[in-house]
């Protein structure tokens, strides 16, 4: 596999298999699985009440992050997310990976590169509230549970991608 | 000991805050392993220029299905103890098509921009910000998405409830489907060396992974009877009868011990749960 810099990626079977293993472990001894998009809502939601507390607390969305009566940042997805990041800084670190910048076309602007990544972001944080989940949360977690909904989602979420490809392509020209 | 462990109450809260940073940790560490913290290496699957995305998904889908579908088939696992995301089928579908277009645009997936980010990536942190104003657009506008965020709601529902078929089954076939998917992203013509006999490790993983998916179709066969995933021991009189018009009846193709099982476990608990643990 080839990696821009830094020692190999790992074949995908094998990082597949640890990270299948590393969900189980987290379902069996924790009774809940991966996700990510969760964490990000929390924090919206701690950002809300830290601003106006009444208006987040009474919030049709936000205000069920309000319901166990503590802060929605005391809840196991925000440590889990805390976990992603140093892992993944750990392991960029470790596979000489680290390098400040942004991956993009070379002939493509940083700008238009930029602003595609804050747009997809935007349009993602939406997405996943509404399918109450990501690719962690809802494909990943979900699909190992066979849930219904998280494999509606997940073949959705590769149709969206093949959908729009063509239109976003000049980002990696 | 039964599992889940926690829900059990084997340990704290505290204890638990640890487990799952560990486990994120683990999660962010393998991420980047796969080469996910790369924006590029990602999307390039909507290009077909990389399987990467497809193959480390549904191998770790298949592992941890495969795991947990044994657990709960001998009975060390008790289904009712873990969170399954609540299905809200419209919700659900729109949600994963605008993601989808959110993702090949912007590059990453929530959990991946965690990555990239800690990889020094740029364009990952531009992403992050996306989410934050996403989450909140979603919020401001909730009043003319709620219809759309409670389209098609339908409790916990499993592929196999919602089938009427057994879960060993539905396992055996996703496995087999993957192992099709990768045998076809993996062909290229003429490539068919190492001789046929002799074991690589690609080989050795398709072996085990056909005989894991075979037991699991016989064993849950054999005892039809048993909890499928995620159906409860939830007595049939105690299901509120508003639950869903397209919750399954218990007509199997598995044979005449169809059960009470298969109907649908309705825990408010868990809904509620699931629906703040992505």
């Amino acid at each position: 596999m080839r990696s821009e810099s830094g020692t190999q990626y790992w074949s995908p079977y094998a990082a597949g298999a640890a990270i299948g293993l590393t969900l189980l472990a987290t379902i069996v001894i924790l009774g809940s699985g991966l996700g990510a998009s969760g964490a990000i809502a929390r924090t919206v939601a701690a950002a809300f009440h830290a601003i106006a507390p009444e208006a987040a607390e009474s919030h049709a969305y936000f205000k069920t992050y309000f319901a166990e009566g503590r802060s929605p940042l005391q809840d196991w997805m925000v440590y889990q997310l805390g976990g992603v990041f140093l892992g993944g800084l750990v392991g960029a670190l470790t596979a000489g990976r680290w390098r400040p910048g942004l991956e993009k076309g070379p002939n493509a602007a940083r700008a238009h590169r930029l602003l595609l990544a804050f747009a997809g972001g935007t349009l993602t944080g939406l997405a996943a509230r509404l399918a109450r989940g990501c690719t962690s949360g809802q494909a990943l977690t979900g699909g190992a549970m066979l849930s219904l909904g998280s494999w509606a989602f997940m073949f959705s979420v590769f149709a969206g991608g093949y959908l729009a490809a063509w239109f976003v392509r000049r980002q990696w020209s | 000991m039964s599992l889940p462990l926690y829900p059990s109450g084997a340990f704290g809260e505290g204890v638990g805050f640890l487990l799952i940073f560990l486990f994120g940790f683990l999660f962010g560490f393998l991420l980047e392993r796969a080469g996910f913290g790369s924006a590029r290496k990602l999307t390039d699957i909507f290009y077909f220029r990389d399987w990467a995305v497809l193959r480390v998904m549904f191998t770790a889908i298949v592992v941890a299905m495969l795991g947990l579908l044994y657990l709960a088939g001998v009975g060390w696992l008790d289904m009712d103890g873990v969170s399954i995301p609540a299905t809200v089928l419209g919700a659900q579908v729109v949600g994963g098509l605008l993601l989808g277009i959110g993702f090949v645009m912007g590059g990453y997936c929530p959990g991946t921009s965690a990555v990239g980010a800690a990889s020094g990536k740029l364009d990952a942190v531009f992403y992050l910000a996306g989410l934050v104003v996403g989450t909140g657009l979603f919020g401001a506008g909730f009043g003319l998405l709620e219809p759309i965020y409670r389209w098609g709601e339908m409790g916990t529902v499993t592929v196999p409830q919602w089938l009427g078929a057994n879960a060993g089954l539905v396992g055996a076939v996703i496995v087999l489907v993957a192992l099709a998917a990768f045998l076809a992203t993996e062909y290229r013509p003429g490539g068919l060396s190492p001789a046929w006999n002799v074991v690589t490790p690609k080989r050795a993983g398709v072996a085990v992974l056909v005989s894991l998916a075979f037991a699991l179709a016989v064993g849950y066969a054999m005892r039809s009877g048993a909890p499928v995933v995620a159906a409860g021991a939830a007595p049939a009189a105690a299901q509120p009868a508003a639950v869903s018009p397209l919750q399954p009846t218990a007509t199997s193709p598995s044979g005449p011990v169809a059960s009470p099982q298969r109907t649908l476990p309705v825990e408010v608990k868990r809904f509620k749960k699931a629906s703040s643990c992505s």
